[in-house]
């Protein structure tokens, strides 16, 4: 281990984060257990990072078809089979996969009035929990932060949902899309007016709102429970709205309309504060021959040359030095007028080249730029692989899965992926047996009865 | 509107242009149930921010050196920011004249920048915003003295966080290596576009939006081209801002596993693997038969409806997956279009859920309910489908978001007069909590307005050790 | 006091009767020709903001755009190359439909095939569990 420190630094970190070694690692959340009454993303994902972690996360859904991101998939082509043991001509989609790794799975019927002892027994073993339905439904049903903190005094749990608890809107149902559209950020994103046919506000390719205040929420649990464990030994309750992560992101948004009156607007794929560094269109394809819709179209590239010299360098490289001194300083370039000079010039530049050659002469030149990969080309990507952030996988259920794997790397206690998710209550009698101490023949009699 | 010509320095905050709702209006009986009355009570005593401030801090004991200032990313700064909502003591670590991240401004309008009161320098809103009670210190660490005294400083702190160039602090003698050997118990997290090895390995200065290019994201986003779109880039930058989320979760993460194991450890979290993780379907789809997951704008390839359209006054958004909303939707449209209701309603491949999420459905059913709403605008449709219980908004623009009754209520878009900067808008701590609420307490903090405070309490700096290092260009 | 409004999105060809559904994000503020999926025939049109303003009449010129999705009168589609526009693809073949597949894309056995209760181990597929030649327990 003193060798370390002689190595050069990439092969350092190669030894330190490999990507083989994780399960030599203890983990950060070892002996935390916790509970997720979630669907859809936002709940899940708050639970699963910490899942991811190490903590053992129970996730509770309805029994026989579970939870509706199940039943999700992109042109209804892409299943995982069986849903559940009762239902095994239907799948699981892959969208589940993202926000339920590493998750044992039961089921419970909250309606039902034995489900509440159920659940309590649960949730006098966790050290958090997760929900998502909507404000006071679990307090009506005597399983809200209320009820819970006096059956266990140290739980950390976290709401987390559309448009928060109180409020005049607390009871407006919530998308991720309506998370984005409401929150703001999603006014300014898109091409911008004036740019045929494609002018408007785009929405994100995928729950980024869900996913991203899941990690809000995920990271005020871990707060919750550094506190109780080092200082107050005190359970806690969080609550953290969709729409208030969108408002969030805005960066600048508020504080400039705040004192000014500007509204913050859509700049396409340019960037309203650094120039240049925006995403500029190839002429050609990558692939010209391939038949993959994937590979037909042409190429994008993402520049960046911002500083002085770097600038200059790449107006004189695209054959336009006048433009180079025209905008010598950073303050001219990266007025409006300017970049709508710039970019289309480079574009010039770029329109009988493929975003491979793009990417070898600005590299070639000392430029920095990345080329735009397709979700085919990323899966296939070394860097993402070898780094173990993407990959294939062993999955114990549903065998050769290609899945996302670590969220972030640790050098000592690092996150890692164990199975990617599983069916409906496939551990039903794992879990009720081992950690409520139900026996056999009472697991069956629930189940039977549809309370599990 | 006649202030808008006046520079923001000088402008007075304009907000809010309409009122705040009270509890009473909330909750008037007229539009409100007891039940929900009731349980709304409780939730506000447990969670409502104008409680926060009396109540103590989850990171309370933490001392971060957030060192992410070399450059333009922006991701060291997020993670420092939420890090600092939740009470950590954040030490801003700046070169001299401060970090770079200060002077970016949209179209480098230095009109729309702040200033502070102490030195009168500019700072850009975005910066503003995610500096929240923070501290500044200013130190060269481009030379040998001002890292022996970094060195000094990381003896006093629990988390070090920094996004320069891959190796570079490592080969200045400041890197994770080196620093553990002075502070075991040092949690050091470095931040970047796609890490620092691999074979798309961070370029010094590599910047946002490179790391959604690389993983997939950019190309996924946006028309497809048979529509007439491209691929695009989000307003904001999204991977930084979840690449800090991720780094404040692994710090806390680590955290707590340093109380069992008493040491710290080396954290890297890049903005390129951030969005990775959360690409949701796309990588299962690829595994199970090489599908590449394509644009499709404002549609979603998964489920019918849930998507945003225009309409009369701007776009308006509307989700309804599965059938209970997805025949209220159409009762609706129905009672001012009976015709539309009934094209949906006849059509047999509408009627399973499933089926719905094929193309040519989405298409039908998108261009029947827009020939709805181009005729109402984002409020009417809204309040239309609300009556059925519908999960439907518009695009809102941040004056929009600035006004909503529900956001100003709940403290989540508010002002403070800030120590320094003046009143300033912004969007408040998403950590509501009974116990630990994440807080704002000041935004924005002029260069090295704490080299003073800092370097004296944790370092013991007189004023002549202090002066000597200003001279040399050190702070 | 009602006057019926007016449909914009989509149009009945007045030859064949086939229904074009004009997508709104190619054709909110569109001016020019479409062409029918069911008949070829070129409407000009023009709309401002969502709303026809000019109804489709003959087409002028050559240069057109294609209806997003198109069905005949007893709701049967009419979408395709040449007639509406084209989809975005996620692979070269497509289904619309669950596809069913015993391998990945990289050649190994994987689960995404339909199943029925005699396939079931448990709550797995009998082929993956089959695999490991020990005990049952995950």
């Amino acid at each position: 281990m003193a060798d370390l420190d002689k190595l050069p630094f990439e092969e350092y970190c190669k030894t330190v984060f490999n990507k083989d070694t994780l399960a030599e690692k203890p983990e950060c959340l070892k002996g935390y257990r916790g509970l997720s009454c979630t669907q859809y993303i936002l709940g899940p994902a708050a639970a699963a990072y910490l899942g991811e972690l190490g903590a053992e996360v129970i996730k509770i859904e309805v029994p026989r078809l579970g939870e509706p991101m199940r039943h999700c998939s992109p042109y209804n082509e892409s299943w995982f089979y069986p849903v559940s043991r009762w239902n095994p001509g239907r799948g699981t989609s892959p969208a589940f996969q993202g926000a339920n790794h590493n998750e044992y799975h039961v089921t419970l019927d909250y309606r039902k009035p034995e489900a509440k002892e159920i659940f309590y027994g649960l949730v006098q073993k966790s050290d958090f929990m997760v929900w998502n339905y909507r404000p006071g439904t679990f307090d009506r049903w005597k399983i809200g932060y209320g009820a819970c903190k006096e059956v266990n005094p140290r739980i950390v749990l976290a709401w987390c949902g559309g448009f928060g608890g109180f409020g005049p809107g607390r009871n407006w149902a919530s998308y991720d899309i309506l998370g984005q559209a409401k929150g703001g950020v999603f006014s300014f994103t898109g091409h911008r007016a004036g740019r045929a046919s494609a002018g408007f506000p785009s929405k994100h390719t995928t729950w980024i709102m869900d996913y991203s205040i899941g990690m809000l929420v995920s990271t005020a649990m871990l707060a919750g429970l550094y506190w109780r464990d080092t200082v107050s030994n005190l359970g806690n309750f969080f609550e953290c709205s969709q729409v208030q992560g969108s408002t969030r992101y805005t960066e600048y948004a508020l504080p400039l309309w705040g004192r000014s009156g500007i509204v913050r607007m859509r700049w396409g794929n340019w960037d309203t504060e650094i120039c240049v560094n925006g995403i500029c269109a190839c002429g050609l394809s990558s692939y010209p021959h391939s038949d993959h819709p994937a590979e037909k179209e042409e190429g994008y590239i993402c520049v960046q040359a911002y500083t002085d010299e770097d600038f200059a360098k790449l107006m004189t490289l695209i054959g336009r030095p006048d433009l180079g001194k025209k905008y010598a300083t950073h303050d001219d370039r990266v007025e409006a007028k300017a970049q709508e000079e710039i970019y289309p010039a480079i574009e010039e530049f770029l329109k009988d080249k493929n975003k491979e050659e793009a990417a070898r002469i600005f590299t070639g030149a000392g430029i920095v730029s990345q080329p735009l990969l397709t979700i085919r080309e990323a899966a296939n990507c070394d860097h993402f692989l070898e780094r173990g952030s993407l990959g294939w996988y062993d999955d114990p259920y549903y065998g050769d899965v290609f899945t996302q794997k670590t969220m972030y790397k640790m050098s000592d206690s690092p996150p890692r992926l164990k199975h990617v998710h599983r069916p409906v209550g496939s551990d039903n009698e794992e879990i009720y047996q081992r950690v409520c101490g139900l026996s056999a023949d009472q697991i069956r009699e629930l189940e039977a009865k549809e309370i599990i | 509107m006649s202030d808008l010509k006046k520079e923001v320095q000088e402008a007075p905050l304009l907000w809010p242009l309409t009122t705040i709702p009270t509890f009473e209006e909330v909750y008037d009986p007229k539009i409100c149930t007891e039940a929900s009355r009731e349980i709304s009570t409780i939730f506000e005593g447990w969670l409502h921010p104008k409680h926060e401030m009396a109540k103590p801090e989850a990171l309370g004991q933490i001392r971060v050196l957030e060192c992410g200032h070399g450059g333009l990313q922006c991701n060291s700064m997020q993670a420092g920011a939420y890090l600092g909502e939740l009470g950590a003591n954040v030490i801003m670590v700046e070169p001299p004249g401060g970090s770079p991240i200060r002077k970016l401004v949209a179209f480098g309008r230095k009109r729309y920048m702040f200033k502070d009161n102490i030195n009168g320098d500019l700072c850009g809103g975005g910066f503003l915003h995610e500096c929240r009670n923070k501290q500044s210190i200013t130190l060269d660490l481009t030379k040998e003295e001002g890292r022996e005294i970094l060195k000094k400083l990381v003896v006093h702190a629990d988390v070090l966080i920094e996004n320069y160039a891959p190796g570079q602090f490592d080969a200045w003698g400041i890197g994770y290596r080196q620093l553990s050997k002075i502070n075991p118990r040092l949690i050091y997290v470095w931040n970047g576009q796609k890490g620092q090895w691999g074979s798309l390995k961070d370029k010094p200065g590599e910047v946002y939006p490179s790391s959604p290019c690389a993983s997939g994201w950019c190309h996924a986003t946006g028309l497809p081209k048979s529509f007439g779109g491209t691929p695009i880039r989000s307003g904001e930058r999204s991977d930084d801002i979840l690449c800090g989320n991720l780094s404040a979760h692994g710090t806390i993460a680590a955290l707590i596993y340093r109380e069992k194991s008493g040491k710290g450890q080396f954290i890297e979290v890049t903005s390129s693997e951030a969005h990775a993780r959360i690409h949701d379907y796309a990588w299962g789809w690829y595994g199970m038969d090489g599908s590449s997951k394509p644009r499709y704008g404002n549609w979603d390839l998964a489920i019918n409806i849930y998507s945003v359209n225009p309409c009369k006054d701007g776009y308006m958004m509307v989700g309804g997956g599965h059938d209970r909303l997805w025949y209220r939707i159409w009762k609706t449209v129905g009672k001012d279009r009976p015709e539309l209701e009934d094209m949906i309603l006849d059509e047999p491949t509408l009627r399973v859920v499933i089926d719905r999420v094929g193309h040519d459905q989405q298409v039908k059913t998108c261009t029947i309910l827009t020939d709805w709403m181009k005729d109402y605008t984002r409020e009417e449709c809204r309040a239309k489908l609300l009556e059925e219980e519908v999960a439907a908004g518009g695009v809102s623009f941040i004056d929009e978001v600035a006004e909503e009754p529900h956001y100003k209520y709940r403290g989540m878009v508010k002002a403070i007069e800030t120590a320094h900067y003046g009143k300033v808008l912004f969007c408040g701590s998403v950590f509501y909590s009974h116990r630990t609420p994440g807080r704002v307490k000041d935004l924005g903090r002029p260069v090295g307005y704490d080299n003073s405070d800092v370097y004296r309490k944790l370092l013991g700096f007189d004023t002549d050790k202090l002066n000597e290092l200003f001279a040399k260009g050190l702070i | 006091m009602t006057e019926k409004i007016k449909v914009s999105l989509f149009y009945d060809c007045k030859k064949c009767e086939t229904r074009n559904f004009l997508d709104p994000y190619s054709f909110w503020e569109y001016s020019g020709n479409f062409k029918c999926a069911g008949c070829d025939a070129l409407y000009y049109a023009e709309w401002e903001n969502g709303q026809r303003v000019v109804e489709p009449e003959a087409g002028r010129g050559t240069e057109f755009i294609l209806p997003g999705y198109a069905e005949t009168k007893d709701l049967k589609p009419l979408s395709g190359e040449g007639k509406t526009s084209a989809p975005p693809f996620a692979n070269v073949t497509f289904l619309g439909k669950p596809k069913n597949c015993t391998v990945s894309a990289r050649g190994k056995l994987v689960a995404c095939t339909q199943l029925t209760p005699e396939d079931l181990d448990g709550s797995a597929w009998k082929r993956i569990t089959a695999q490991r030649k020990y005990g049952k327990s995950w």
